[in-house]
């Protein structure tokens, strides 16, 4: 009955654990225990001797060329769509922001109530440079969030483009498929990775995008309302609808 | 400029952030990520193979895992660069892939009953090669019966040269943690793999 209390702890000390005093002592006085420790020892060993002897095997020789194979039919290379994946989050909320921006500063402070930007996040996809917008934007570069090849001329996106040349009213946004699109001056890519840099990152505290240290007036001061009295002309109650 | 004080050292990595800026050809930039690829394959195809096997005991299906884990590694490669994280990535993957095999498979107790991953040895009777097979199954199913999180370790532990550190940094734990499941691992392996020294009339 006083083995059972040793149970355990003989568990632990085959398993590699230092044997306290108290079962150091018992071991010494029972030749049962001992006898266990050994056997959970020896099983432990025999254990190990075969979990080693089984992940000793080598792999086949070709394992590294059908593994090179299997790659290359699943994927030929990493496409710039994968790797450029995660921009595109990042891309739609700076350019909703810009957008947001734009309209704020270009409007001013006004007080009128239906102010209102209503700005659709587009759907995420994936960010390749497209040449077919180019002739509509010569100075810009374009990054339309569909991942159809460079230059196809087929896209709704090339079709709504020529409609909007030739003058037709372009097809109403939910009666074709929507294609995000984000335009980017040159001058101003280095500035939108920055954006979406922060973006990413989670990094974008109040204030952060704005010069660090350095007020700016203009972006984080909004002008002053000027409100022009508006001048109420009574009614002339002589004159009166109808007459 | 604005935004200066606000970038994250270090990030995108120069090579993305040349691409989305076009100081550089996607061809470059897929020759080096192909290059890099290349040498994960050479130096940690087999270590793929071997933790998988130490779930599945079978070498073929630890082969097709094997190259699954790596499919899927070429997808994420981009975001797996580093040589620590990429072979962490495909500890985790393999092991994973291999449980669902595992989970999955109709003819596990087929497979068990071939379950010699090698030939018996030449001086070795039917007898001692049944019995060899027998044992190892046993202690396969006592390794398997460990909860997921011991049954890892323990497998990176048997596999050679993997020492507590080495185990630690494929995991990413911390090493007390690796020591701690191991102990937890082989107490339990202690407990059901009694049997093994009763039965070769040792008590």
């Amino acid at each position: 009955m006083a083995c059972e209390r040793f149970r355990d702890a003989l568990t632990d000390v085959a398993a590699g654990a230092p044997a306290p005093a108290l079962v150091q002592d018992h071991l010494a006085a029972c030749a049962a225990c001992r006898a266990e420790l050994d056997a959970r020892r020896r099983a432990l060993a025999v254990a190990d001797a075969e979990m080693a002897g089984l992940l000793a095997t080598e792999p086949s020789t070709g394992l590294a060329a059908r593994i090179r194979t299997a790659v290359a039919e699943a994927e030929p290379s990493p496409s710039p769509a994968g790797r450029f994946g995660w921009l595109w989050p990042a891309t739609a909320a700076a350019a909703t922001l810009l957008v947001a921006l734009a309209v704020w500063v270009g409007r001013g402070p006004s007080p009128l109530p239906e102010t209102r930007v209503a700005v659709e996040a587009p759907r995420p996809s994936p960010v390749i440079p497209s040449q077919d917008l180019r002739p509509p934007c010569p100075e810009g570069s374009a990054i339309p969030a569909n991942s159809s090849s460079p230059g196809s001329s087929g896209s709704p996106l090339s079709a709504r483009m020529a409609a909007a040349r030739q003058g037709r009213r372009p097809v109403p946004a939910q009666a074709v498929p929507r294609e995000p699109e984000v335009l980017v001056p040159p001058g101003e890519a280095e500035a939108l990775l920055r954006f979406a840099t922060i973006v990413h990152r989670d990094r974008h505290t109040p204030g952060a995008f704005l010069a660090a240290g350095r007020p700016s007036p203009d972006l984080a001061e909004p002008a002053a309302l000027d409100v022009t009295p508006l001048e109420i002309v009574p009614l002339d109650p002589a004159e009166t609808p109808g007459t | 400029m604005l935004l200066d004080d606000a970038i994250p050292v270090g990030w995108p990595p120069a090579d993305v952030r040349a691409g989305f800026l076009g100081q550089a050809g996607p061809v470059s930039l897929d020759r080096a990520l192909e290059r890099e690829f290349e040498e994960r394959i050479a130096d940690s195809s087999t270590l793929a193979f071997r933790v998988a096997l130490g779930v599945l005991r079978h070498r073929e299906d630890a082969e097709d895992v094997a190259q699954d884990a790596f499919v899927r590694a070429h997808r994420a490669f981009a975001s797996l660069r580093d040589r620590d994280r990429f072979r962490a990535w495909l500890v985790r993957t393999a092991f994973r892939l291999a449980l669902d095999r595992r989970r999955g498979d109709k003819r596990r107790a087929r497979r068990e009953d071939a379950v010699a991953v090698e030939a018996p040895a030449q001086a070795e009777s039917v007898e001692d090669a049944a019995a060899r097979a027998e044992l190892r199954a046993r202690v396969g199913e006592a390794v398997d019966a460990l909860p997921e999180k011991l049954r890892i370790v323990t497998v990176l532990a048997a596999i050679q040269e993997h020492d507590v550190a080495s185990v630690a940094r494929l995991l990413e734990l911390p090493e007390g943690t690796v020591k701690s499941r191991l102990h937890l691992a082989r107490k339990a392996l202690a407990e059901r793999l009694r049997w093994l020294a009763s039965d070769s009339g040792t008590r």
